[in-house]
């Protein structure tokens, strides 16, 4: 059986405040790695096309 | 436990444990030693049989620790001794050559302090366990590299629990590292006055407007600053929060991001200035080095305090001639330069820390000794102190006499360089004042000195008129090799 020692004040808000910020992150998250995918995508084409061009 | 501290077989109960009832630690014959309350046990061995242990102390991201079956203090202890011990079991840690705080770091160490918590955190997490705490002080360093040393700070995961230490990971670590980014580096000294940590509230009134723009400051700081449940509200509406894995994932994949984003402006500061624009000619710079190689070499330290390092370059040259170095200086630019040159190195036994000499860390918390001052916590067999006297006599107003007792009562041996008043460095700093030290002629300074101190050597670095003098405390009867 264990059991917790909760010696440090945690907070209320702070417990509330993690579920509603669990939410916002993950829409923070979401919305920069697709953004960074779509520009990290631009950029290996453009390397792609140099690439091309240079071998050509 | 007993509140006596100390008895005849050296034990001496740590005054910085007291709060967590897992454990407390000791120390014994000048180590340390943690002794494990039995509430604690199923937690401990739940470490050790999920793989946890083993996976963090390998990678030395969690401090080594050996199970101690028979500990030597206990072999002839007395009965009242042994009794305050029956049922705990003792562990000894890897010994950390230094203790030091997070008011003393720069911004990098607390940096990576801040993300070695993090990492431990997700860790912990797939292993079926979590850190009930996420104190900064839990953190120390070897070197440049940042270890976990509270092994008491890992408890069972329930499956819907929020993280318990989420606010005091964001007071101990997102707190002072989003002021030293948005607003200013000598912010970091507030940790020193909040023990537990900023609070967010204030944190959030002295950001700027910019931080909103972080979404990381702007969630975990801003907007969790602002998230208080009314007063009035009855307990039992708030008992029930869940967060499932995957959300608590998530937070901390985020607060890691948000660690990461934050990063110091790069200022030019006085004294980072000061090495490549100092009246220093080549050769007397070579000068310099050879000499306290020199003397370094047939002293022999193990520890060596170089104070006022300013960006350590002999505390490089010294780190070569001793097991330990711990640099120390006021300023946050030099040490943060420092700290980064030490990446690069790969030296692995110099500590830089930023310390005012003038207004060293005192004791703080509980009666004054729950962290202790710089000087309670330890004594270096050797002090460098180049190029400082004259910033300790003429910026701060400290007489020789205190300067030379201070230092005799610190360490051994003193290596320190005098610099005379037609330096330039002394003549700027007499510039727009009155020149009230008349005793700041060399042969004042020697003979003060001499009442703490036997000169060893003294020489005259060329084209510079600076003096180096090897000086060992009287109070040291010796025999040099």
């Amino acid at each position: 059986m264990h059991t917790t020692l909760l010696y440090i004040d945690p907070g209320t808000g702070s417990l509330i405040a993690q579920v509603i910020l669990a939410g916002a992150a993950a829409f923070f998250m979401f919305f920069k790695n697709a953004f960074k995918s779509f520009f990290n995508r631009f950029k290996s084409d453009s390397k792609k096309t140099d690439n091309e061009q240079n071998s050509n | 436990m007993s509140s006596s501290e100390k008895d005849t077989f050296s034990f001496i109960v740590d005054h910085g444990s007291f709060r967590d009832p897992s454990g407390f630690s000791f120390y014994y014959n000048n180590e340390i030693f943690r002794a494990i309350a039995p509430s604690y046990f199923d937690h401990f061995e739940l470490m050790k049989s999920s793989g946890l242990y083993d996976l963090l102390s390998s990678h030395e991201y969690l401090v080594k620790h050996n199970e101690e079956v028979d500990p030597p203090f206990l072999q002839n202890a007395n009965s009242s001794l042994a009794s305050q011990f029956a049922g705990f079991k003792i562990i000894k840690p890897k010994q950390i050559p230094f203790i030091s705080y997070p008011y003393e770091w720069c911004f990098s160490q607390l940096k990576k302090a801040a993300l070695l918590t993090l990492t431990i955190q997700s860790e912990a997490l797939k292993h079926g366990m979590t850190l009930k705490d996420a104190s900064a002080f839990n953190v120390q360093f070897i070197g440049n590299k940042p270890i976990f040393i509270d092994t008491l700070s890992f408890e069972k995961y329930k499956e819907g629990s929020p993280w318990i230490a989420y606010r005091q990971f964001c007071q101990h670590f997102l707190a002072p590292l989003a002021l030293i980014a948005y607003k200013s580096e000598s912010l970091s000294k507030l940790s020193q006055v909040f023990l537990d940590g900023i609070p967010l509230e204030l944190t959030s009134s002295l950001l700027t407007m910019r931080s909103y723009l972080n979404t990381g400051i702007a969630s975990h700081i801003h907007v969790h600053s602002k998230i208080q449940p009314k007063k009035t509200k009855k307990k039992s509406s708030d008992k029930r929060i869940m967060l499932s894995k995957r959300q608590l994932t998530t937070i901390l994949d985020h607060l890691k991001e948000t660690v990461n984003s934050l990063n110091l402006k790069t200022k030019r500061s006085l004294w980072n200035e000061y090495v490549s624009e100092s009246s220093y000619t080549k050769k007397s710079t070579e000068e310099k080095s050879k000499i306290i190689s020199g003397w370094l070499q047939s002293v022999k330290p193990k520890t060596i305090w170089d104070m006022g390092s300013n960006t350590g370059t002999y505390s490089l040259l010294a780190s070569a001639f001793c097991n330990h170095v711990i640099a120390m200086d006021a300023d946050h630019a030099c040490m943060e330069s420092f700290c980064h040159s030490l990446t690069n190195s790969k030296k692995n036994n110099i500590l830089p820390l930023i310390i005012d000499l003038a207004n060293p860390s005192p004791g703080i918390g509980w009666n004054n000794r729950e962290r202790k001052t710089l000087i309670q916590r330890g004594k270096p067999d050797l002090i460098m102190a180049l190029a400082l006297v004259h910033h300790l006599r003429i910026s701060h107003g400290i007489p020789f006499e205190k300067i030379a007792r201070s230092f005799s009562e610190q360490g051994e041996w003193l290596i320190i360089e005098y610099v005379p008043k037609d330096d330039s460095q002394v003549e700027e700093m007499l510039q727009n004042r009155e020149d009230i030290f008349t005793d700041y002629i060399f042969h004042r300074f020697i003979d003060i000195f001499s009442v703490y101190f036997d000169l060893h050597h003294q020489h005259e670095l060329p084209e510079s008129k600076r003096i180096l003098c090897l000086m060992r405390a009287k109070k040291y009867n010796y025999k040099i090799a």
